[in-house]
């Protein structure tokens, strides 16, 4: 995974997920740097907007790989 | 008795090549305030993993060289200070353009005035100084400053080479790309913002933001090491552009003076 930020393109390495008082706790290290993404119910909305694109064109096209087949 | 201890500051390709140079000879820790190793040719190089892995130093890297009295460099990083005890320090912390001051470019000081370095980092990621900039330069940092403000979205790029010389691709010209070789810029002009650049002779260029791409020194920001530090060797290639060859060159060049430092009394 790379994370694009205003001093560069930099890896970042998962390192665990884990739960946290009702946070999804991604654990890894941006570089030589220890990072944490915390993820709660609050933005769920967000990350369903951001993603719904990309699902309704996953969704889309599983839809159409279906009716090939059976076509 | 131990191999002696060296910190190189810099994990370029100068630095990572003068710390394999030394391997088997000192105990060597590369430092980098940037999490990465590569410097300016990036941490997924071929060249940055074949040197990071023939150097097998100790990588102190997302930390801050700060100050070195000649036996210590003091390095703040993300776990608070530490005390690097060292024989001999190497600053390999690159280059940079002249400054404003540097450049004798009179007048207030308005927001938009920034290093070239910098400008093209920002439009790299989306971030634009200004939509009308200038760049003062002609070299390597000038075109790779005019290339990603134009691909950012800048509206038009003025370039000023004080010295009339232009890098090839530079000199082709392009659309929004409007070339002045052997203009100079004497003074800045505006309010909260660069508005305007004067240039000997008198004509003024309207713009907002004003990009320092002129000359080529050395980066120095360590304290006791700006000037010639104690037990220092400095590698810093005076290159425009910066080439993996030099940067190698300079950093076996670098080892080699580490060894003689540390054969001395």
């Amino acid at each position: 995974m790379k994370v694009t930020s205003p001093i560069g393109e930099l890896p970042f390495t998962v390192r665990g997920v884990t739960f946290e008082d009702g946070h999804v706790v991604v654990q890894g290290e941006l570089g030589a740097w220890r990072s944490r993404i915390e993820v709660s119910r609050g933005d769920i909305p967000m990350l369903a907007r951001a993603f719904r694109g990309p699902l309704i064109a996953a969704g889309a096209a599983a839809a159409a790989l279906v009716l090939l087949r059976r076509l | 008795m131990g191999e002696p201890a060296v910190v190189v500051v810099g994990a370029g390709i100068t630095g990572l090549s003068c710390a394999a140079e030394l391997r088997g000879h000192a105990a060597v820790t590369v430092v980098d305030r940037v999490p990465v190793p590569g410097g300016v040719h990036g941490w997924q190089a071929p060249e940055t993993h074949e040197l990071t892995a023939a150097a097998d130093a100790r990588l102190v890297l997302g930390a801050t060289a700060v100050r070195w009295d000649g036996e210590r460099l003091l390095v703040i990083g993300q776990d608070g200070a530490e005390l690097l005890p060292a024989a001999a320090l190497v600053v390999a912390t690159g280059t940079r353009p002249l400054g404003r001051a540097e450049l004798g470019i009179a007048g207030p000081r308005p927001a938009g005035v920034v290093a070239a370095t910098v400008a093209a980092h920002l439009a790299e990621n989306g971030l634009l100084v200004g939509r009308r900039p200038l760049i003062v330069g002609g070299g390597d940092w000038a075109l790779r400053s005019a290339e990603e403000l134009l691909h950012a979205g800048a509206e038009s790029v003025t370039v000023a080479a004080p010295d009339g010389v232009l890098a090839p691709p530079l000199a082709g010209g392009g659309p929004r790309l409007r070339l002045m070789p052997g203009a100079r810029p004497v003074a800045v002009g505006g309010g909260a913002r660069v508005e305007q650049v004067e240039l000997a002779g008198g004509d003024r260029v309207e713009c907002d933001a004003l990009v320092l791409a002129h000359g080529v020194v050395p980066l120095r920001n360590v304290d006791g090491a700006v000037w010639e530090g104690p037990r220092t060797v400095y590698a810093q290639p005076l290159h425009d552009p910066a080439t993996v060859d030099g940067a190698r060159s300079a950093g076996r060049d670098a080892a080699r003076a580490v060894r003689s430092l540390l054969e001395s009394p």
